[in-house]
Parts: C-alpha cells; sequence; structure tokens
C-alpha cells in the first residue's frame, strides 16, 4: 500500500495550466525532493495537497483513502504538516509559545474542555527542540523579532512538533543563510526517520535538496518531467535541459 | 508579583464603598462601570483574543437585559438564575447569527454585525407586546437577601448591589482569564495572527470562530441581565446602536487582547466624562479626539502604551 499516491492533477488558473496531469507515487517515509522552475506548479500541487486549494481534476490518496477535498485542518489532524514559502510563524508568541501551540491537541472540544482543566504541556520536549537548532537562547523571545532565517527554523520545528506523518517544506532554504542552513538540513536528517516521517522538499538550492534527498521528482509546466535519484536526475538531458542549465 | 497586584485590586474595589461612605453617586457611577466591564469582556474575547470587530454586540447584551428583565418582573425568578438564563439566550442568538456570519471576512464580517446589532435594537423597540417598545421593561425588583449559614446580605441596597455588580464581574474577568490560558484560547489568538496558519496547523476555524462568538455574546448577555438589573429598567437605549459603538470604544480605549483591558477601558469610559462634565459641550469633541490619537499612536489601547513605556525604561 503506497503512503501517498497523488494521480493526474490538473489546475486551470483562469487561462493559465498551473498543473497538467501531475502524478507521483511514495511507498513510505523518507525524504522526497520536488524541483523545477518557476511557475512549473510545485506550489500549487503543495496547496492542493495540504488542502489549501481543490484541484480541477486528479486524486489524492494517503494510506489507499480518497483524501483530495478535504479542508486543512482535517488533512492536520490525519498527520499533514506544511511549512510555507513566505514562512508563518505566530509573531507575537514565543518562540517556545509557537512549538507548544503546534504540539497541542486543535479540537474544538479538546480546547474547551482546557478551560476548566488546562492540559500539562510539553514544555522540555519544546526546549529540546528548540535546543537541537542552537535556538534555546530564544526561547522566551517573540518569533516576530527573530530574523527571517530563524523563524523559518522556529517554522519547520513546530511542524515536527505535530509529530506529523508527511512534512511539505515549501523552499525551506530561501532567505536562510549557510550556517542555519547547515543546522536546518542537520535537523531533518535526523527528524525524518525518527518519526517515520514522509518529507517532501520544494526547493531551488540544489546543493540543499540533492545532499538531503533520496529521492527527486522534477516538475515542468504542470506535469513530471523526470523521477529518480538526485545521481539520475543530475544526468537527465531533459532535466538539464529545462531546469538545471 | 501580578497575583498580589490582581489581589490589591479586587480587595480596593471590594472595600471602594466602605472608604467612601455616604457618597451614592460615587457608588451609582463605581456600580454602572462594573455593569460596563462585563459586556467589554466578552467583545474583548472576540475582539482582542480573535481579531473579530462586531458592532452589534450590545445587541446581544439587549437579549440577555430583556430575558432575565422578563424572568425577574414576569416569572418571580431570582437575579443570579435570571443573569445565567439571559446569557445563555444571549450565547444561543450568538451561536445562531454567527452560523451565517462567520463565513463572512474581514470588513464584510463587520458589516453584517452592524446590521445584526441595529436588528436587535429594532426588534427591542418594536415589539411591543414582548419588550415594553420605547418605554422598555420599568420595575425590575431588586435582588433578594442572600442567607449564608444565619447570615443574611441585603442586595437590595445601593453597596449591596454593588457588591453584587463586583462579584459577577470577577467571574467574567476569571473566565476570561481561563478561557485565554487554555489551548482554545491559544487556538484563538493564532486566528489572529494568520489564520491560514493555524488552519494548517488543525485549527477548524470556522467552528472557533462560532465558539468564541456564541462564548461572547453569552458574557455580552451576563451584562445586559446585569446592568438591567441594576437600573431597574430594560430600556431599548441601553442596547442600541450607539451603546455598541461605544462598548468597541471602551475595549479599545483599554487595550484589546490585555486581560485588564475592558476594566481600564470601562474606568476610562465613565469617569471621563464626568471629569469633563464642567465643559459638556467639549464632551464628545473630547472623546473623539482621545480616540484618533489612541488610534494613531497606541493602537493597542492605554494597556498596551503602558507596557511599551515599561519595556523602553527596562531597556534604557
Amino acid at each position: 500500500m503506497p503512503l501517498l499516491e497523488v494521480a493526474a492533477l490538473r489546475k486551470r488558473f483562469g487561462g493559465v495550466v498551473a498543473l497538467d496531469g501531475a502524478g507521483f507515487t511514495i511507498d513510505g517515509p523518507g525524504i522526497v525532493g520536488l524541483i523545477g522552475p518557476n511557475g512549473a506548479g510545485k506550489t500549487t500541487l503543495f496547496d492542493i495537497v495540504c488542502g489549501r486549494q481543490s484541484a480541477d481534476s486528479g486524486t489524492i490518496r494517503f494510506e489507499n483513502r480518497r483524501i483530495d477535498g478535504l479542508p486543512p485542518h482535517r488533512l492536520a489532524r490525519l498527520g499533514f504538516a506544511r511549512s510555507f514559502q513566505e514562512c508563518r510563524t505566530l509573531n507575537e508568541e514565543t518562540c517556545l509559545d509557537n512549538l507548544l501551540f503546534a504540539a497541542q491537541d486543535k479540537r474544538l472540544g479538546h480546547g474547551l474542555r482546557g478551560i476548566v482543566a488546562p492540559p500539562a504541556q510539553p514544555r522540555d520536549a519544546a526546549r529540546a527542540l528548540l535546543a537541537t537548532a542552537g535556538l534555546e537562547r530564544f526561547a522566551n523571545t517573540p518569533a516576530g523579532d527573530l530574523s527571517f532565517g530563524q523563524r523559518r527554523l522556529v517554522e519547520i520545528l513546530s511542524t515536527l512538533m505535530a509529530a506529523p506523518r508527511v512534512l511539505l517544506l515549501d523552499e525551506p532554504a530561501s532567505g536562510v543563510n549557510p550556517t542555519l542552513l547547515a543546522t536546518l538540513a542537520a535537523v531533518l536528517r535526523e527528524a525524518a526517520p525518527r518519526l517515520g516521517l514522509l518529507l517532501l522538499v520544494i526547493e531551488h538550492n540544489m546543493a540543499f535538496v540533492m545532499g538531503l534527498a533520496a529521492r527527486i521528482v522534477v516538475m515542468h509546466q504542470g506535469a513530471i518531467l523526470a523521477d529518480g535519484t538526485p545521481a539520475d536526475i543530475r544526468a537527465d538531458r531533459r532535466v538539464i535541459d529545462a531546469y538545471l542549465g | 508579583m501580578k497575583a498580589a497586584a490582581t489581589l490589591l485590586a479586587v480587595a480596593t474595589a471590594a472595600l471602594l464603598p466602605v472608604a467612601f461612605p455616604g457618597q451614592p453617586y460615587m457608588l451609582q457611577l463605581a456600580t454602572l462601570t462594573l455593569c460596563g466591564i462585563v459586556p467589554a469582556i466578552g467583545l474583548n474575547l472576540l475582539f482582542g483574543y480573535t481579531g473579530l470587530v462586531s458592532l452589534g454586540h450590545m445587541g446581544f447584551a439587549g437579549v440577555g437585559g430583556y430575558a432575565a428583565a422578563l424572568l425577574m418582573k414576569q416569572a418571580g425568578w431570582p437575579f443570579l438564575p435570571a443573569l445565567g438564563s439571559g446569557a445563555l439566550l444571549a450565547g444561543a442568538v450568538g451561536l445562531l447569527v454567527g452560523i451565517p456570519c462567520l463565513r463572512l471576512r474581514s470588513h464584510f464580517f463587520i458589516i453584517v454585525t452592524l446590521a445584526v446589532g441595529l436588528i436587535l435594537s429594532t426588534l427591542f423597540t418594536n415589539l411591543d407586546w414582548l419588550t415594553g417598545g420605547a418605554e422598555g421593561l420599568p420595575g425590575i425588583p431588586r435582588p433578594r437577601p442572600l442567607a449564608i449559614g444565619g447570615v443574611r446580605i441585603v442586595l437590595a441596597t445601593p453597596i449591596g448591589f454593588y457588591w453584587v455588580a463586583l462579584a459577577v464581574t470577577l467571574g467574567a474577568l476569571l473566565l476570561q482569564w481561563a478561557v485565554v490560558r487554555s489551548p482554545f484560547g491559544s487556538a484563538l489568538a493564532a486566528i489572529r495572527q494568520d489564520e491560514t496558519m493555524a488552519a494548517a496547523r488543525g485549527v477548524d476555524v470556522f467552528a472557533h470562530k462560532l465558539a468564541v462568538f456564541a462564548l461572547s455574546a453569552g458574557i455580552a448577555g451576563a451584562g445586559g441581565a446585569l446592568q438591567a438589573s441594576f437600573l431597574r429598567v430594560a430600556a431599548p437605549a441601553s442596547f442600541d446602536l450607539a451603546a455598541s459603538i461605544n462598548l468597541v470604544a471602551v475595549v479599545i480605549i483599554g487595550g484589546p487582547g490585555y486581560l485588564a483591558g475592558p476594566v481600564l477601558g470601562s474606568i476610562v469610559f465613565v469617569a471621563l466624562p464626568e471629569a469633563l462634565r464642567a465643559a459638556a459641550q467639549a464632551r464628545l469633541f473630547v472623546f473623539g479626539a482621545v480616540l484618533v490619537l489612541l488610534a494613531l499612536f497606541a493602537p493597542r489601547g492605554l494597556l498596551g502604551l503602558g507596557t511599551r513605556l515599561l519595556r523602553r525604561h527596562a531597556a534604557s
């Protein structure tokens, strides 16, 4: 039974075709890179998988269950998490609270019961996770006071805090300096097998994504152009022509 | 530190009528301030914490006020069950109104809340058989004496009712505090800061908005019931559009998203007009100017301004 199966997704925005039959199958946990030129449809595909947009046609299955058309919060409860290209954190909350919020049970009933009996919070686990990325000294700093790269790390650590089964990262390396980037790669390389996570990464930073992922899917003009190991992709004539140059 | 300050404030408020005996006007003002704090707490949860502006919230206070008035006057219910039922009914109306309205976003939602406030206040004025029309429902009986063991506490006197109002206000403040620190409260804060992100993290945004809207309408309803039984009349003027706009002003002045915001806002809102009584004609003008200045320089109200100044002082 494949873990995630995306089949024949199509999406148009007026006259622009964003997705033109894109599909791929992922059998189990691991790290998969999704690359391709700007406008290839990568973020649209992410948005559809996470329920932020709906496809015109096509199906998505998670462990053989149809999940296309489910709203984002339902998908999140099934174990989907994502980061955003533009980086979204709770800027008024401290870094620690950002992680604690991600870890919390979001069902309304649970939240309302918590008014009478506040649940225990995994503060130690959150601090430990912040420490793995060298952010422990910012635990009590509002996320909005951090640099963009640091906020990116807080965003990704938050998604990990929810112990997701599928994590989609949209350009995690953009705007992150080389030192922080090395930290990020180390955090992800350690977390993915530990959580039994399927990590899907959209990225333009080839060194970063090729070093991280065991499998690369290349998108071009809304469809899948190539699919294989980083070595295969680097040698693929069509990919070089369309993207790598 | 914070706990000590809170305790001190509560003790001061409780002893106020004893410390200033023979000042019925002061006591009247203090009770009126308390009556204003409760609906402001309701709006603070909705506006300050969740980021949803309602321009018709005193309409819900009116639902609670009229319901409690009818129950006490016609059915002879005691004060507390009447207040509770008024709050529940206002919450239920909030839930029903929220289902269609909360599907709208930002300014569309604000406009619809304005319309809801107008509809409710029109109903209060025109459903003569139920609400007494323009005259309202006068002659609400005072709360009966409370007997705890052998001690009999008279609540019908001005001082007695002040303590009743204080107890209800403290209850609402306690509820606000419990909501804000709960997981429900963090989800509301996340919705205010970034709805898309909150949804991606698993928050059912619509359900949470609906729940806080109903809760906020219910608290406003309790405030309306308290005010009606203090004034001994449920009248349309207490729950009209101007009252709703004033409520938004109270929350903005005090500091939206602060636990003590409604308290400070209500004190300023009641005290400032009194201080400006000498220049009655300039009152609204000064008030408008204060609101504009706050919007320009202190978008998070007086408490936001105070916190910022304190932080700057600590940094230097």
